[in-house]
């Protein structure tokens, strides 16, 4: 079963975000900022693909793909940016960044699990 | 002593972002997602039972079968909408947050009182806290101030797709 990381620093998109993955049959673990994700990432937890906001606190999603970049376990996972952000310069600096795709806030859950379907690695 | 309108601008501004704040506090303790999870919920646990009922039952009933199976299609769809619903509701709710949160930190800038007046916030350290279209709403209220050309400027990414940008 492919596992996902969220981060989101709002409690309440971590579990929205877990509802609709866990009901399409996907494993979740969560993340508060991406200090948190970096943690989890260092610590061993090797997500099919990472689902991560922008605007964070401690570590914002920029700095957190960077990061996730330079884990030799996950330099190549795919990672989708979830933002209110809807500017194309920050969609250029988390695409320079290794971000592999972008969704808008608000999506939907369709649209959401559409691109997820389109990133992960085919079985 | 008379405080000084300094100070006063100051104050205000203070108590406006902790006005704001505590509108962002009521929007994030609205309880809408939550109570509409329970009744996905609720509904995910009825069709559970229905269907249970339903091994014991309907076989023996062309007409309840019917109904049976025009119920749990009902309750699925519904549920289904119910999560949607939230979801979305889940997002509005971050962005109503995040805008907040840049107005507040606007306004605490504005009434810090370690920096002479004038100096406090700039209208490029304001554009630099925008999170979404804040920008579309500053381009157009520098406009009524007949500002429109010097202070916010439109920013091509090259993509062909105009951005607002605020201006030196």
């Amino acid at each position: 079963m492919p596992a996902i990381l969220v981060l989101d620093d709002s409690a309440t998109m971590v579990m929205s975000l877990s509802r609709i993955l866990k009901k399409a049959g996907y494993e979740v673990e969560t993340a508060a900022d991406g200090k948190e994700g970096a943690a989890k990432l260092a610590g061993g937890l090797k997500p099919t693909l990472i689902l991560t906001d922008l605007n964070m606190p401690a570590m914002d999603g920029i700095a957190f793909i960077k990061e996730a970049r330079r884990n030799a376990a996950t330099r190549f996972t795919p990672i989708i940016v979830l933002t209110t952000e809807s500017g194309t310069l920050k969609r250029d600096e988390a695409r320079a960044a290794g971000a592999s795709g972008w969704l808008t806030k608000p999506t939907e859950p369709a649209e959401l699990l559409a691109t997820l379907k389109q990133l992960l690695p085919a079985k | 002593m008379q405080p000084s309108p300094d100070h006063d601008e100051r104050l205000i501004c203070a108590v406006l972002a902790a006005q704001v704040a505590a509108i962002r506090d009521h929007v994030e303790a609205d309880a809408t997602v939550d109570l509409l999870w329970r009744i996905a919920d609720a509904l995910t646990l009825l069709s559970g039972l229905v269907t249970e009922l339903a091994t014991l039952h309907v076989a023996a009933d062309p007409v309840l079968e019917q109904r049976y199976d025009a119920a749990v299609a009902a309750g699925s769809e519904v549920s289904q909408s119910l999560d949607a619903l939230a979801f979305e509701q889940a997002q509005r709710h971050d962005l109503a947050r995040q805008k907040a949160d840049c107005v507040v930190a606007a306004l605490q800038r504005l009434a810090a009182t370690d920096a002479p007046q004038g100096s406090r916030l700039s209208q490029k350290e304001l554009a630099a806290m925008y999170i979404s279209d804040e920008h579309a709403v500053h381009k157009a209220v520098a406009r009524r101030f007949g500002e429109a050309g010097a202070s916010v400027a439109v920013v091509n990414d090259g993509a062909g797709t105009p951005q607002e940008g605020i201006g030196p």
